[in-house]
């Protein structure tokens, strides 16, 4: 009986020290796995967000408290100076609003001259967010708004700003955001007036890069960056960004909405036929 | 028997511990400090108490962290158990170490595995990560050993000894 005991003890011992190397070799699959993208893999990734987001909000109430405390008592700090530079920009937005003005008379005859076709009406919702997920490895948001909500993936997450990201995974309550800021983030656009194509790629920084510019062409800082419309990714014409830096052919873009944490956005659906609607990813029904 | 369950809860407190981390993760800027902070129990753990902590609730915390995270899939979760692994596989030595030389070595360990992460992470997403920000990883991890080891002794104090 003894000798029994032993064995199982023994035994116990080698399967308590080789197990993790089993489980090694079972995450290495996963690893593999995940590179597949399957169905199965990415609906548990969304069931589990769906699942893990109200948790998440309730366990991160207190530092979401103290964020907007913190930010409170500093908007109370510097409640003149944000004053003083409201005043004057509103100023410079009269002028810009007149101008405005007169800019869509001049489009409204110019679409009647040429019997132009509108684009399908964009529809929007605005979502609360939920989690942030700002690691160095990613950049992505998770917003209490899913497919009950009428979220769809491909849709195009905004704030007053500018652009954000754009839906990438949906679930019935939450859906997730990729920012135009992490790695697998790829967004055609056009720069300056000269309407220069290239890829806003984003790299893990706070300013994206821009790559696959055509040869000879030039970019300088200031220029602003607007999406083509090409892939059906984006819409074309959105305001991203500005050119900020260009230093040995690496040229970075400081995006209008800087912000990469607001507590709301806005999905918006512009109707276009995105390649992302069209794939066979069984999140969308 | 009443005492039976207060006592199983107790061993759980480093693994809900781990996770609270994971899932506070979530709504902070600073999430490179959290996730990686995990690396700290788990280290602390393998060492004096891995019934606590052990392969399997790593195993599931890691695949928690890949499945919340927009990380490739089975990043987190064979970085945690790689982690364990080697540490077990060097508990006896870890264990005659003064708390000096367990930062070092835990140092030595959370470096080559963040190295580790950031080879598989390129491989995967065919991006590299700047190397910048794994420094940054690294140097907060290593700064806070002191305060995670603290808190897991005396985790494992109020946890008691082992019948």
């Amino acid at each position: 009986m003894d000798n029994r005991q032993f064995r199982l003890k023994r035994l116990k011992n080698q399967v308590y020290l080789f197990l993790p190397l089993v489980l090694l070799l079972i995450s290495f699959g996963f690893i593999l796995w995940g590179q597949f993208q399957t169905p199965v893999l990415i609906q548990l990734k969304v069931a589990l967000t769906d699942t893990v987001s109200p948790i998440v909000s309730i366990v991160s109430a207190p530092v979401r408290w103290g964020k907007r405390a913190f930010w409170t008592a500093n908007d109370f700090v510097h409640t003149y100076r944000d004053n003083d530079r409201l005043k004057a920009e509103n100023e410079t937005l009269k002028n810009w609003r007149r101008i405005a003005l007169q800019l869509q008379s001049e489009q409204s005859e110019l679409k009647r001259l040429l019997r132009y076709t509108p684009p399908p009406k964009a529809t929007f919702l605005t979502a609360k967010t939920l989690t942030d997920n700002g690691s160095r490895f990613s950049k992505s948001l998770v917003v209490a708004a899913g497919r009950t909500q009428g979220v769809n993936k491909g849709d195009v997450a905004m704030t007053s700003d500018g652009v954000l990201g754009r839906i990438v995974e949906v679930g019935s309550r939450a859906s997730r955001l990729m920012l135009l800021t992490d790695y697998a983030s790829r967004v055609p656009v056009v720069v300056g007036t000269e309407q220069v194509s290239g890829i806003l790629s984003g790299d893990g920084s706070r300013w994206p890069k821009l790559t696959s510019l055509p040869e000879g062409k030039n970019v300088r800082p200031g220029d602003v960056v607007l999406s083509s419309g090409q892939v059906g990714v984006y819409p074309a014409g959105l305001s991203i960004g500005i050119v900020e830096t260009v230093d040995k052919g690496e040229i970075k873009v400081r995006l209008f909405e800087e912000n990469t944490t607001p507590n709301f956005v806005h999905l918006v659906n512009f109707g276009i036929g995105s390649v992302l609607i069209t794939d066979d990813c069984p999140v969308q029904e | 028997m009443r005492q039976a369950i207060p006592d199983l809860f107790k061993k759980t407190v480093p693994f809900i511990g781990c996770l609270l981390l994971i899932l506070l993760s979530q709504n902070l800027n600073a999430r490179f400090v959290f996730v990686p902070m995990v690396f700290i129990p788990i280290f602390y753990f393998a060492v004096f108490r891995p019934r606590c902590l052990n392969a399997y609730a790593i195993f599931s915390l890691g695949v928690f962290a890949d499945l919340i995270n927009q990380t490739p899939f089975g990043l987190f979760s064979f970085v945690f158990v790689l982690l364990f692994f080697v540490t077990r596989l060097n508990h006896l030595f870890l264990k005659t170490l003064s708390f000096r030389g367990l930062w070092t070595l835990f140092s030595v360990f959370s470096g080559l595995l963040l190295l580790i992460q950031l080879f598989i992470f390129t491989l995967c997403e065919g991006a590299v990560v700047h190397t910048r920000f794994l420094f940054e990883q690294f140097s907060v991890l290593v700064l806070l050993y002191p305060l995670g080891m603290t808190v897991c002794n005396i985790v494992n104090n109020w946890i008691g000894e082992d019948e």
